[in-house]
């Protein structure tokens, strides 16, 4: 009894630093509607600047003070970046939130160091106090007070202070709010403030409970956004709520099994998607429609045609003129072309935002590699499988996803990646952990360079090229009308879900033939499949490609790959990609070949 | 006061209003009659600058405030009531007319929560309970009330009976009347003839985005073909 007892203090404290994390995202996305990614950077930066701070003048002056110099970083995003992109498609609002995670993550790299700090403990609140027998550390008590005092401080401002009161009404209604007077500009910047502080002072206290690391974003943001889609977005007790749940499934589950933690959390959110699509408090958001631009079909014109053939016959000649090096390159570019296209189609044809894109390009490289290596079946047989596993995978997480709309079908996607991510690495039994799955070749006909450079041809051209079939034909069609008119497609008898769930199943099934081809072309599969780097990847290609070009995930693979491959040797690359997602998303929000159009188009109204 | 010049303006690419004139005194009052799509809700919206004019001038104090944001044009003291009341529903009654006060407005203007609950004793009771639940009638209160918090010199109706029941409109009128006595300028889109009598003693009718008459209520009584005409009566 007493050590479940102390199990279930763990818990709630561990839910403090949670809470924290989520309640800040909560208030954020209520008044200025944007799902701020970097939000758990900002849980890191409270980390490492209260480590920092606290070498000089100690624990209890560093908590404070970190959370004060977050929430003025918070409040410098929101006006360089965020304050940019209030009247953006949310995607790019996604998407430069995205970026900045990549250049918080180098930034923090340059400052701090790669080696893990471990920060001091709380002076006074060292030991431990006995609870039935059991110890129980003090400072754990002390979390546990600190995530009430907060839920309380956060409840009295908003009922009794009049920003309070403006921010429950900015998440009701903000254009009223603002034809009442309100600047809404103060308004943003204030919440963003305490938003961010909220999560400096998370990863300001969890100092003596984990050590500071550059891991702490990605973690914290998966988990923050599961107890933000159990709780409710906008809803600061819901996420108080979901945050307990999640915290002592995770102090409970790990008894029985430890990597069944992870799974636990997001059956929760499932259980509670299917009861409560809006979350345990949340309403369906009334968001004042977003002025839609109708993009024109996805269809190539003649001359794009031509342009595929003369491309397909260039990569065919190519292996005759080329060295090896150019051989293999040009691989790895058909194969994150097909990996994009697949995204794209869901995407730009769909509108359906992916931020765990990854998750079904690891899904089908680790199958392929499971299948040869456990199964011992042949590459046919496994590259076959591979998107069939993947397109599994992408149907289970597709039937919880289009129950949601768009933000929330991002952080689904960023968590379910996430989690899958975490599993390849706990569960070394099955996928050798870190360590990979090594010796996956192909088949004996398919083997040399220039075999497998020709079957990677055949079949991501094959794939490809259906995609952007799928995308002009009637279902391309019908999902756009689902895209741009939900409402009156639902009422001429679409059945949107379902087109949804299908677009969502093909995107997984082609980024899941990607990462077969790709894990028999590398001989070898590691967790970073997985990873968000590479769904960020993915989302690079397409953004830089072009959202709404059929070209765009060719080109923004190739662009992609070849500034990768130069660019890649810089120490801070990552910084470099976030700040041109992050300029893409402000400035360019046509990629490439939107860009590339864009400027024909003008030239050719010129000329007329 | 306000100086409405030539505006012209529209959602997306399409027009919606054009060529809109017209000039308000201070306390005095102007009703836009018209029926639905004639531009009356896209004028006001225009005004208050949540639909950018494409074209034209519009003066209020002497200022010229058609580049302004909404929350400026607020500022400079209008007050607007939105077809569709808008009020905030998880918020109290008493939340919802503090949102309209101004910041750093002085303990000595004229409009408090009080005098609001004063002017409209209906929403008084039901100042703790979440506007959501109030009826149509109180919302409706509850939107003029939280726009006059501001100590407005105009304020800005759009089609305030919609959906009412004749008696809660009777009761509104009052109210309307009240406040032109108080010496508020009113500016009142309508289609119920009665309201917008009791609210204004000059009125425009729009039709298909502009004006197509404009007079006084008692001329309009004496030509009956010209209510035929443009309001189908």
């Amino acid at each position: 009894m007493g050590f479940y007892f102390a199990q279930f203090l763990t818990g709630l404290a561990s839910a403090s630093s949670l809470f924290l994390v989520a309640a800040g995202l909560s208030i954020i996305f209520g008044v200025t509607r944007i799902v701020n990614f970097a939000h758990g950077s900002l849980f890191m930066l409270g980390a490492f600047i209260a480590y920092s701070i606290s070498q000089q003048f100690g624990f209890w002056v560093a908590v404070p003070l970190a959370a004060l110099s977050v929430g003025a970083i918070g409040w410098v995003m929101e006006r360089t970046v965020l304050s940019r992109l209030y009247g953006a498609p949310e995607l790019f609002q996604l998407v430069a939130t995205f970026g900045l995670v990549l250049i918080v993550q180098d930034a923090a790299l340059w400052i701090w160091g790669p080696t893990d700090l471990l920060g001091p403990r709380a002076p006074g609140l060292t030991g431990v106090v006995r609870i039935f027998d059991q110890p129980v550390p003090e400072y754990d008590l002390f979390l546990i007070t600190v995530g009430f005092s907060v839920l309380g401080a956060i409840w009295w401002m908003f009922t009794r202070t009049r920003f309070g009161i403006l921010v429950r009404a900015a998440t009701e209604d903000r254009e009223m709010l603002q034809a009442l007077g309100v600047r809404p500009a103060r308004l943003f910047q204030a919440t963003f403030f305490i938003g961010a502080a909220l999560a400096g002072l998370g990863g300001a206290l969890e100092m003596p409970r984990q050590p500071v690391s550059l891991l702490m974003d990605l973690n914290i943001i998966a988990e923050a956004f599961v107890v933000v889609v159990i709780g409710g977005m906008g809803s600061v007790t819901g996420a108080f709520l979901a945050a307990l749940l999640i915290a002592e499934l995770n102090a409970f589950g790990i008894l029985i099994l430890p990597e069944i933690t992870l799974v636990a959390a997001f059956a929760a959110m499932a259980v509670v998607l299917v009861i409560r699509p809006y979350g345990l408090l949340g309403k369906q958001a009334t968001t004042a429609p977003h002025a839609v631009e109708i993009q024109p079909p996805q269809t190539l014109g003649e001359a794009g045609r031509l342009a595929a053939a003369v491309l397909v016959a260039a990569l065919f000649v190519l292996p005759i003129i080329a060295g090896d090096f150019v051989i293999v390159l040009t691989a790895d570019i058909m194969i994150f072309a097909l990996f994009a296209a697949g995204l794209h189609f869901m995407m730009g044809t769909g509108g359906l935002v992916s931020f765990g894109h990854a998750a079904f390009f690891g899904i089908g490289a680790y199958a392929a590699a499971l299948l040869v290596e456990r199964a011992g079946i042949g590459m046919e047989a496994a590259l076959i499988l591979a998107p069939v596993a993947a397109a599994i995978g992408a149907a289970i997480i597709g039937w919880f996803a289009v129950r949601l709309s768009g933000v929330y079908l991002a952080m689904l996607t960023l968590a379910a990646a996430q989690i899958l991510w975490s599993a390849s690495v706990q569960w070394q039994d099955i996928t050798g952990g870190d360590d990979g799955i090594l010796g996956i070749w192909p088949a004996a006909w398919a083997s040399g360079t220039t075999a497998y450079y020709y079957l990677t041809l055949a079949l991501t051209t094959v794939g490809i090229v259906s995609l952007m079939m799928l995308a002009s034909g009637r279902f391309g069609i019908l999902l756009r009308a689902g895209r741009d008119a939900p409402a009156r497609a639902q009422a001429l008898g679409i059945d949107i879900k379902l087109r949804n769930w299908a677009a969502i199943v093909i995107a997984g099934s082609a980024a899941g033939l990607a990462g077969g081809i790709f894990a028999f072309s590398k001989g070898s599969v590691f967790p970073d499949t997985l990873a968000i780097p590479n769904s960020v990847d993915a989302l690079v290609m397409v953004l830089l490609g072009g959202l709404h070009a059929p070209a765009g995930p060719i080109l923004g693979a190739s662009v992609f790959a070849l500034l990768e491959d130069s660019l890649s040797r810089l120490p801070y690359w990552r910084a470099l990609l976030g700040t041109a997602v992050v300029g893409i998303a402000v400035f360019a929000p046509g990629g490439i070949a939107g860009s590339l159009s864009g400027w024909l188009k003008r030239r050719r109204e010129r000329s007329a | 006061m306000l100086d409405v010049r030539n505006i012209r303006s529209g959602y997306g690419k399409a027009l919606a209003i054009e060529d809109v004139t017209f000039t308000l005194g201070a306390s005095e009052s102007l009703a836009i009659l018209g029926r639905n799509g004639a531009g009356k809700s896209t004028t006001l919206k225009t005004l208050m600058g949540m639909t950018p004019a494409w074209q034209g001038r519009i003066g209020f104090k002497g200022n010229d405030i058609v580049k302004l944001s909404s929350d400026a044009i607020a500022r400079a003291g209008i007050g607007y009531v939105p077809e569709e009341r808008r009020i905030f529903e998880s918020l109290s009654v008493t939340e919802n007319l503090q949102t309209g006060e101004k910041a750093g407005a002085s303990g000595d203007a004229p409009w408090t929560v009080a005098r609001v609950f004063d002017l409209f004793p209906e929403i008084a009771r039901r100042s703790t309970a979440p506007a959501g639940t109030l009826s149509g009638g109180e919302r409706q209160m509850l939107a003029v009330g939280r726009a006059l918090m501001g100590n407005p010199d105009l304020l800005l109706l759009d089609e305030p009976s919609e959906g009412l029941a004749p008696v809660v409109v009777n009761r509104l009128g009052d109210a309307l009347s009240e406040l032109r006595r108080a010496g508020i300028a009113i500016l009142i889109s309508e289609q119920n003839r009665r309201l917008a009598r009791l609210a204004a003693e000059n009125v425009v009718i729009m039709e298909t985005g502009r004006i197509a008459y404009r007079g006084t209520f008692s001329e309009l009584d004496r030509n009956p073909e010209i209510t035929a005409r443009l309001l189908g009566v």
